[in-house]
């Protein structure tokens, strides 16, 4: 009875689902609650996700270019390479931030400065780490400014250039930035409910803001998997975001892609799952010969098909198919081979039955399917695979030797800029480096690839270098690439693309492409 | 009458400073260690833990600590999060970071677990009552039996698999329901508060609703068949009368327990509904300082807890005085 009255005045209140209330604003579902702090201010950026809701705030000085894998300006004009340790970079004239006021070479410094020092200072784990590398910044003239590197940059930083590192705020910018940001964005803020709900309006000070179609955003707290998919299908979100960019899982997406009133998309991130194993003294994986079975007796293919769908999302390499650097004959070389991996196994000393224990996070919702693909697969080579969960503040990201269990692996996700690929997992004493595995040859290839720009004709066969290499000693074992599940509700919601979206975690989400249909 | 109370909150004492003394000696063992460590960032040297464990008074003795801590819980200070940090202006310039505050964060998130909880409270009183009335006068009859399976059921059926079914059926399929969120009263007004709500509410509702309703049914048939209410019926009063005049009263000790009891089964509850309907609220708090090693918030959350419940017995324990003078001392 008392259910019937409510839904009576539920029903004649018009609903969650009617358009009656809604405006020119898009509604994106995001979960707002999963992170113990959410920065607004880009340079104490904590984790990946938050670039969501910064990239609505900011502009980027670049922007990437997934059809032809370049960078164009954006908020700057030109970028130039002086030498593989400086940047010069041109701002466009007459940026203004939210409140008004002008955007210069002098905020840009002072921002780049502010992030390379909370970024030693421990403080912005969000950020790119190549950002430590920054030395200082030199003021040219108003608009225009050189970055200087400690070390060879060029490799990473376009990825800094396009991503949260280049988001300016004043340079008299307090500890207020991140409660009432003032950004060069598209939006600005109107509300923020931590946990919540994140109000934002048109900035009319943004530099494209006559192409910019939408009144303004909404970021409603809401968990990513079947939580985002009620909240599309009940109308309450017209298009989820998070860490498959929708938000969505991929058995979510699959239904949402079942219901002809949303739009879909999904296609390979630059993202990827994959077997981190601590190789230290001690450990199973310390041996060479054990390491390389299991290159061979891993069936990638046959593992992205069980958990997506597609053997097109297989992972060999360290760079997915269609990129510049992705290999063939790497996919070839390195192909299922039980057979071979049985022979490693022997040769190694391993014994039939030999157990790894390896650990999942809650990263990841697909780790769990993956992990049960792997330990079937596995199986057939004699490997003995026992999955537990474990905590990735007292398992993951500590050093080894307080591991609060032992353990052999774990299933990771690198969701980082994908010029950190190599660095992020084998620079000596980071926290990524699960067991501080020193391999002299990966450490020369990291500052090799560092020092070589994503222009330079060489980058393709260093890059190929280093996965072959990776692949010959089982140094990481990709497992899988990560789709970006996007869904939308159609009806309402114009402007999702790939390129819109961008790369997953890195790229802005080009917010100001997207409008409201009427 | 003020007896009663004066003596139910001098044995509130002793149940509080037993369980501060738990909750304290409980989050020593979730590791002060590994807080220190998440405070002193990634890979910290020897002398950055040092420095962390200063910050967060770590380097103290645990009597001290336990000592300071008690002082400032007394005055609903709970200290800083280890772990959730804000930006602050340093005084040579800069930025420093800091922990949130306990004491305000638990003030913004409160509110939206205990208007979960007040309106499951409310479903629960307004489905339970009737039905166990109903079951109490007319015993044996169909209107009894069915209320009686939907108790059954109502008692069987979990929370979080009603709550899904609900937002199938009512935000998904009618849309007559947001399926997930949470609106303050200030930001979308009575009823945008009420209605999202109403899913999660009606959810954790079920299960106390059916405890009420068995209760009171038994507690009311008993009564229904007192002499006294013989002599009431014998002195022509109406059906009403009987019911809230006469045999309410004295039928209602037995629900008024067991609401107490699922107040704080209520606050359980919470914890998988607000991950549900991504409410961000102290059950979401509870899960996250606990993963995340956050001893001061999870400290403040378990105390807010255990102020609530207490207070729900005092008031449970006075209701008992009003209803019964049997309980009232002498």
């Amino acid at each position: 009875m008392a259910l019937a009255t409510v839904l009576t005045l539920a029903a004649c209140g018009g609903g969650s689902g009617s358009n009656s209330s809604r405006d020119n604003t898009l509604r994106i579902g995001f979960a707002l609650n999963q992170r113990a702090t959410l920065n607004l201010d880009p340079r104490l950026s904590s984790s990946t996700g938050e670039i969501y809701v910064l990239s609505a705030l900011y502009s980027p000085l670049m922007r990437y270019v997934a059809s032809s894998h370049s960078y164009t300006p954006y908020l700057a004009t030109k970028v130039a390479e002086v030498d593989n340790k400086t940047i010069a970079v041109e701002l466009r004239p007459g940026l203004k931030f939210s409140d008004g006021s002008d955007l210069t070479a002098e905020d840009a410094k002072a921002t780049f400065e502010s992030m390379a020092k909370n970024m030693v200072a421990g403080k912005a784990g969000g950020l790119n780490p190549g950002i430590a590398q920054l030395d200082n910044v030199e003021v040219t003239s108003p608009t225009s400014f050189v970055m200087h590197f400690k070390s060879p940059a060029v490799g990473f930083i376009y990825d800094m250039l396009s991503g949260r590192e280049s988001y300016i705020v004043p340079s008299q910018a307090t500890a207020d930035q991140n409660t009432k940001p003032v950004g060069s964005g598209a939006f600005k803020l109107k509300s923020f409910v931590p946990g919540s709900k994140i109000e934002m309006v048109k900035a009319d000070t943004f530099f494209d803001a006559a192409n910019v179609k939408l009144d303004g955003l909404t970021f409603i707290s809401v968990d990513e998997g079947n939580a985002m998919l009620n909240a599309l299908r009940a109308h309450t979100v017209d298009i989820g975001a998070g860490s498959a960019f929708g938000g969505l899982d991929p058995s979510s997406f699959k239904t949402l892609s079942g219901d002809s009133r949303f739009g879909t998309l999904t296609y390979p991130s630059e993202n990827f799952a994959y077997f981190d194993s601590c190789k230290a003294p001690g450990y199973a994986m310390n041996n060479l010969k054990l390491r390389q079975a299991l290159v061979y007796g891993t069936d990638r293919p046959a593992l992205a098909e069980a958990i997506y769908g597609s053997k097109d999302l297989r992972a060999i390499q360290i760079w997915r198919p269609g990129s510049p650097y992705y290999d063939q004959s790497i996919d070839d070389d390195f192909a299922y081979n039980p057979e071979k991996a049985k022979q490693l196994l022997a040769e190694g000393g391993v014994k039939e039955g030999q157990k790894l224990k390896l650990i999942l996070t809650p990263i990841d919702p697909a780790g769990q399917p993956l992990s049960l693909v792997l330990k079937d697969q596995w199986a057939k080579i004699g490997i003995d695979l026992e999955v537990s969960v474990g905590d990735i503040v007292t398992d993951h990201y500590v050093p080894a030797s307080e591991h609060k269990t032992k353990y052999d692996a774990s299933l990771s996700v690198l969701s980082r800029e994908p010029s950190q690929r190599l660095s992020i997992n084998f620079t000596l004493n980071t926290i990524r480096n699960i067991c501080n595995y020193n391999d002299p040859k990966i450490l020369a290839m990291i500052d090799k690839l560092q020092a070589i720009s994503p222009n330079d004709p060489a980058a393709p066969a260093a890059w190929a270098e280093a996965s072959r290499y990776l692949a010959e000693t089982g140094a990481l074992l990709p497992l899988s690439g990560r789709p970006t599940l996007a869904g939308w509700d159609k009806k309402r919601v114009d402007g999702v693309s790939e390129e819109t979206l961008g790369r997953l975690a890195v790229d802005s989400i080009q917010y100001e492409k997207l409008s409201i249909k009427n | 009458m003020l007896n009663l109370i004066a003596r139910r909150l001098a044995a509130l004492i002793p149940t509080i400073f037993i369980v501060t003394a738990a909750v304290f000696a409980l989050s020593l063992g979730i590791g002060m260690d590994k807080a220190a460590g998440v405070r002193a960032g990634d890979n910290p040297s020897v002398e950055a833990m040092i420095k962390a464990k200063e910050i967060l008074g770590l380097d103290k003795p645990v009597t001290t600590r336990y000592v300071e801590w008690v002082e400032r819980a007394v005055q609903l200070d709970f200290g800083r999060s280890f772990v959730s940090l804000e930006p602050v202006d340093a005084e040579g310039g800069g930025t420093t970071l800091r922990g949130i505050s306990v004491r305000e964060h638990i003030a913004t998130v409160f509110p939206r677990t205990l208007s979960v909880t007040l309106i499951a409270a409310l479903f629960a009183l307004l489905i339970g009552i009737p039905v166990g009335i109903i079951g109490g006068v007319w015993p044996g009859t169909i209107v009894d039996r069915t209320s009686a399976i939907g108790a059954m059921i109502g008692l069987a059926v979990p929370s979080f698999w009603l709550a899904m079914l609900l937002v199938s059926w009512l935000a998904v399929g009618l849309g007559v329901l947001p399926a997930v969120g949470y609106e303050t009263v200030a930001d979308g007004g009575l009823w945008g508060w009420f209605k999202h709500l109403i899913i999660p509410g009606f959810a954790l509702a079920l299960g106390p609703s059916a405890m009420i309703a068995r209760q009171m049914r038994a507690g009311l048939s008993d009564v229904m068949g007192s002499p006294y209410i013989r002599t009431a019926w014998a002195k022509g009063a109406s059906l009403p009368r009987v019911i809230f005049r006469h045999a309410l009263r004295n039928a209602t000790s037995a629900p008024l327990t067991v609401f107490a009891l699922a107040m704080t089964q209520l606050l359980g509850g919470v914890v998988i509904v607000e991950s549900l309907f991504g409410i961000d609220g102290m059950g979401r708090l509870i899960v996250t300082s606990v993963r995340s090693n956050d001893v001061p918030m999870l400290q403040g959350v378990v105390m807010v807890f255990l102020l609530f419940t207490v207070t729900v017995n005092l008031l449970t324990d006075i209701a008992y005085g009003f209803l019964n003078p049997k309980v009232r001392p002498a």
